[in-house]
């Protein structure tokens, strides 16, 4: 039998597979398959990394071969998967960051930067000569009182800048850098900014939209997520002629509303448009031959188009209008309507877009869509509440349907329709539903399952790597922690990533005894409650921290034996774990530890 | 000889038909197949050679792709010769601020025909190699990303040591082996094949990521 070599492509070929996959991909994937594929990895200068939910092993793998100035792109993360993943590259290569000088794109996601980071960061910006363009989403500072000005100021005079959710930055000298912009609320400085492509509105309470829209005339996405309401005035979309992605949502909808008082009609070069509204009266709005013709006059590029519009009125709605060839051939726009029946409302909206949980897919009575798979693409989390019927029956048949997307099985204990009774789910019906969702790999496990029902399990689900488990309220909890045993050790075998929830400070101490599969983890969160949310207790505050030095520099070392790095912010311990420590001598002395701080 | 594909109906010289002139292609095994505009088209080698050569009745000969995977080529080119053509890329799309151009391109995007279309191709008989060889030498840029799309899809997140299981590559050393350089540089100019399966190379590194 006969074999193609793929490693025997021609280069250009390879290459052209590379553009579709990302530089960590690349890397793992194909390192030391072969002497001429290594030649390929050596000479490829396109590695864009994105270290958002890497493992530390892979993490160290590909720093510590790559060459720095092959890397065009770097996405660095603090987040849940990677506590402490920012501070420990600043320690470990700010001596190199004169290497990265082909780094085009750096992103920064989920940091809380204190003074000492962000001297190295404005160390490395002002190293990174070529980077044309930062991003920075969810960054907040502590104690730098610059608010970043010395940070942008060491930025090449063409890199552009995006900033999401980074409410403490001062973006005042930056109209001629910022890109992209997502915030809560305007702050605009009343100066013209010429590079801002695109804008996502949290808050219009205290934003003057037509005002924004006459600085930023260049825009090209708009996204409002709150809703336009009688206390906010008509945008004036004229004002932003280029746009190309609009969405947003606004009260009582109308054609004479979008035409004539709003000027949708006016945006030409629209590609995406989305509207919501909840509360529409007027019929029009839901007559598929009406849209046509608005669609048909106005936009002549539109490619993607989404529609959710509550109706109000107790009559009946036909989805004929849009079974034409206009919307299931030409356009492939399709569509559902469902019956609200806590409100009574009709629901029409377009699918998958808007149907994003299995509630509302029960609910749908309508629909265009051409299958069920399509119908269900976007609704990527699961909570089997929908499987309980009024008369708390379970019923775990999903009529036959393979649930594709759904990434995420919410194991919600609580019955709906009875707040005091519990339906208990167990083991079995676990993973009997996995058995639908073929690509979940995170589970959430609201309470605890029936006790003792793993032992009827002969083989657990090896797919799931992610599990968040029930909060642990009680310090006397039979169940734990000998609970949690069957669960890494029979149920779930490649767990990597685990979330837990805890009540009270007690409780952490106990986590010596968990049998957590430290070894294998790559990431642990703990989030701490305190009693009391509104004022958070001194006492107890003072009984956390002491606990928290307790955890990381006692019980931890020793549970794991690995290096780990964290970050604390919220109360919420996100752990990293690198590599376990195999010299006993090292590893009893905790000095030799390398934890990377990052309060 | 040459023998002609059933599908292609072959009359007697370029035939005109509603969608244009008709034109031959020949596989390297001999087979003829007739095409229309539409599949011309999309196949910038097929197009440059018709357009350069007046060939009357006479095949284009296609050299480098066998009558197996040249059926197939025609069958998706029939199948696509409908299509809208992607729209030509604005002045302002690189502005684009949800477009992130270092980030890698999608390859989740590849349409229900095209996936069955591909899934008849495997590698271990090392037809889904031969497709992507045949698209880029026809210059047919969208079969070319469904390869392409296919393999990289087959790829992510697999170790190396899956990855070279699952391709059939067999690990040599520097300087050892088929791929060493002496070898690649005694191979220039030829297009690369298959190679025998049962050729047996030296172990491969251990792979950190397996471990």
């Amino acid at each position: 039998m006969l074999f193609f070599a793929f490693d025997r492509l021609p280069v250009e070929l390879i290459l052209m597979i590379f553009q579709y996959l990302s530089g960590n991909d690349i890397f793992l994937s194909f390192s030391n398959t072969s002497f001429y594929i290594n030649n390929i990895l050596k000479s490829y200068n396109k590695y864009s990394l994105n270290f958002i939910s890497s493992t530390r092993e892979k993490f160290d793998y590909i720093l510590s071969n790559i060459e720095f100035n092959k890397i065009i792109s770097l996405t660095l993360s603090n987040g849940e998967l990677t506590g402490g993943q920012f501070n420990l590259f600043l320690s470990k290569y700010s001596p190199s960051f004169y290497l990265f000088n082909n780094l085009y794109s750096l992103t920064l996601h989920c940091i809380q930067m204190k003074k000492t980071e962000y001297i190295q960061l404005i160390e490395a910006f002002k190293q990174f000569q070529n980077l044309r363009l930062l991003y920075l989403n969810q960054i907040s500072l502590i104690d730098i009182d610059d608010c970043f000005i010395s940070a942008f100021n060491q930025l090449n005079s063409h890199c552009l800048i995006k900033l999401n959710n980074c409410e403490q930055l001062n973006i005042s000298s930056l109209s001629n850098k910022l890109q992209y912009w997502k915030s809560n609320c305007f702050n605009f400085y009343r100066q013209q900014w010429t590079c801002l492509r695109g804008i996502k509105l949290k808050d219009l309470s205290r934003t003057s939209l037509n005002h924004l829209l006459h600085l930023t005339p260049q825009l090209i996405s708009l996204i409002i997520e709150c809703e336009i309401d009688k206390n906010t005035s008509s945008p004036n979309f004229r004002l932003v002629p280029n746009l190309k992605q609009l969405i947003f949502s606004c009260q009582n909808l109308t054609f004479h509303y979008l035409i004539v008082e709003i000027g949708l009609d006016t945006l030409s070069k629209l590609k995406h448009l989305q509207i919501k509204c909840n509360t529409s009266t007027d019929e029009l709005i839901f007559n598929g031959d009406q849209w046509k013709i608005f669609l048909s006059q106005s936009f002549s590029y539109l490619i993607k188009f989404d529609i959710y519009f509550k109706y109000s009125y107790k009559k009946n709605l036909s989805l004929n209008t849009f079974r034409t060839q206009f919307w299931l051939e030409e356009k492939k726009w399709f569509v559902a309507l469902c019956h609200c029946q806590y409100s009574n409302n009709l629901e029409l909206f377009t699918v998958p877009c808007f149907n994003t949980t299995i509630k509302l897919s029960q609910s749908i009575i309508d629909t265009t869509s051409p299958s069920f798979e399509y119908l269900t693409s976007n609704i990527h989390r699961f909570d089997n509440s929908c499987l309980i019927d009024k008369n708390n029956n379970y019923d775990i048949l999903l009529d036959s349907h393979r649930y594709e997307y759904i990434e995420t099985l919410d194991i919600i204990i609580q019955n709906k329709f009875d707040s005091i009774s519990c339906w208990i789910v167990d083991y079995k019906q676990i993973l009997d539903l996995l058995e639908y969702m073929p690509n979940v790999f995170k589970i959430i496990l609201n309470s605890w399952p029936k006790k003792d029902s793993w032992l009827q399990i002969k083989k657990g689900n090896s797919r799931i790597n992610s599990i968040e488990l029930p909060a642990l309220h009680k310090t006397n909890d039979n169940r734990l922690p000998s609970g949690l045993k069957p669960i890494f050790s029979h149920l779930f075998p490649c767990i990597k990533h685990i979330y837990m929830y805890v009540h009270y400070p007690e409780l952490c101490y106990q986590l010596d005894k968990y049998t957590l599969p430290w070894k294998n983890l790559s990431s642990l969160q703990i989030k701490y409650f305190f009693s009391n949310n509104i004022t958070e207790d001194e006492d107890e505050k003072n009984r956390y921290n002491i606990w928290k030095e307790i955890f990381l520099n006692e019980i931890l070392p020793i549970q794991c034996q690995r290096n780990f790095t964290f970050t604390d912010v919220d109360n919420k311990l996100n752990i990293w774990f690198g590599e376990i420590i195999v010299n006993e001598e090292k590893f009893q002395n905790n000095n030799q530890i390398e934890k990377v701080f990052c309060y | 000889m040459a023998t002609t594909a059933e599908a292609s109906n072959t009359t007697t010289g370029n035939t005109e038909t509603a969608t244009g002139k008709m034109i031959k292609i020949q596989s390297n095994d001999g087979q003829i197949f007739e095409v229309d505009q539409g599949v011309v088209e999309q196949s910038s080698t097929i197009k440059t050679l018709s357009d350069l050569m007046d060939v009357g009745d006479v095949p284009i000969p296609l050299p480098n792709v066998k009558a197996s995977i040249l059926g197939p080529i025609v069958d998706f080119c029939n199948h696509h010769k409908n299509d809208q053509k992607p729209e030509p890329i604005d002045e302002d799309d690189d502005d684009d601020p949800n477009k992130d151009i270092y980030e890698p391109k999608r390859s989740d995007d590849i349409c229900e025909w095209d996936l069955n279309f591909i899934k008849q191709f495997t590698v271990p008989e090392g037809t889904l190699f031969d497709i992507i060889m045949a698209a880029n030498y026809l210059g047919i840029k969208t079969l070319l990303a469904v390869g392409c799309k296919t393999i990289a899809n087959m790829v992510r997140g697999k170790s190396s040591t899956e990855v070279r299981e699952m391709f059939n590559i067999s690990y040599d050393p520097p300087g050892e082996g088929i791929n060493a350089p002496n070898a690649i540089e005694g191979q220039a100019g030829t297009v690369p094949t298959t190679q025998d399966a049962n050729a047996t190379g030296p172990s491969p590194q251990p792979d950190p990521m397996n471990q």
